[in-house]
């Protein structure tokens, strides 16, 4: 079953539908959460807050559009929201809190990732991980992003030199 | 280096499980139906034995069926299962009698020689 039918599904209330559509979609919803708010945990909030914005939204969804474009959209949105709300919150030295956030140490994350996030702009980071981690091609990327196709190739290809630079360091 | 393939592995180890917080949160504020919450929420139940449960309900059994037995024959079964001095015993924890010393006199081949000693001017 494809994602319009799922989402379709979901809208007239099935929660088996919400189900499947959560498990072919997560991976690529908290890669873009962390591409921007750059927080394990915070990254997990806004899955779960893009989630119950999709089942809100589900009536809303046109049919035969980018279901993919969609889900990214809202996950992107969601991620920009809680980004906002943190920069209005107080600067505290994560080193110096290592408590408060506990969830950002390089373990958790696996050293690839967090050299990803470390040193990649967010654009090549969730371009990145769509490709290497999801699978996705460069043209559904394109069609996600709204960019070039072109243009997803070469923030690619930024993004693996600057990461083979940075492990070859 | 295959940066492709090393970012895969780490991303499927590091991707959260969240889908039952999502649905909490979705019962919680009326989007998804309670009951269908509790319905996921609920433990499901394995329809293959875990592995190893069989073998100890059958040795269970099988130390039960000896024990009856043997109390019917009157048979004393050792401690471990159950037999005398074992937990279900009335004297299990008494102190337990110190053992008796053997009183069997030591027989000497030959006759104890007195100690040689010097005497007071240097001589035996």
């Amino acid at each position: 079953m494809n994602l319009d039918n799922l989402i379709a599904n979901i809208s007239k209330g099935d929660t088996s539908s919400f189900e499947k559509l959560y498990e072919k979609t997560k991976k690529t919803t908290y890669h873009v959460a962390l591409s921007i708010v750059r927080d394990r945990s915070l990254a997990e909030d806004v899955v779960q807050s893009a989630y119950l914005s999709i089942l809100r939204n589900a009536a809303t969804y046109k049919v035969g559009t980018n279901a993919n474009a969609w889900i990214y959209t809202i996950a992107r949105n969601e991620a920009l929201l809680v980004k906002k709300r943190c920069e209005r919150e107080f600067p505290v030295n994560e080193q110096e809190n290592i408590a408060m956030f506990g969830s950002k140490q390089i373990d958790e994350y696996g050293l690839l990732i967090d050299t990803a996030r470390r040193i990649l702009p967010e654009d090549e980071f969730v371009i990145l991980l769509l490709i290497a981690a999801d699978g996705y091609k460069r043209r559904e990327i394109s069609e996600m992003l709204s960019l070039p196709v072109s243009t997803v190739t070469y923030k690619y290809q930024c993004a693996t030199e600057k990461m083979r630079k940075a492990l070859a360091e | 280096m295959n940066i492709e393939k090393l970012i895969k592995n780490e991303a499927n180890e590091k991707t959260p499980e969240l889908f039952s917080e999502i649905l909490d949160k979705a019962g919680a504020e009326g989007l998804i139906p309670q009951s269908e919450v509790a319905q996921y929420n609920a433990p499901k139940k394995s329809k293959t034995p875990k592995k190893g449960a069989g073998n100890v309900g059958f040795v269970l059994a099988t130390i039960a069926a000896v024990t009856s037995l043997a109390a019917g024959l009157g048979i004393g079964l050792p401690l471990w299962i159950g037999g005398e001095g074992a937990p279900s015993d009335p004297g299990y924890g008494a102190e337990a009698p110190a053992p008796e010393t053997p009183v069997t006199p030591v027989r000497r081949s030959h006759p104890v020689r007195p100690t040689s000693t010097f005497s007071a001017n240097g001589r035996f």
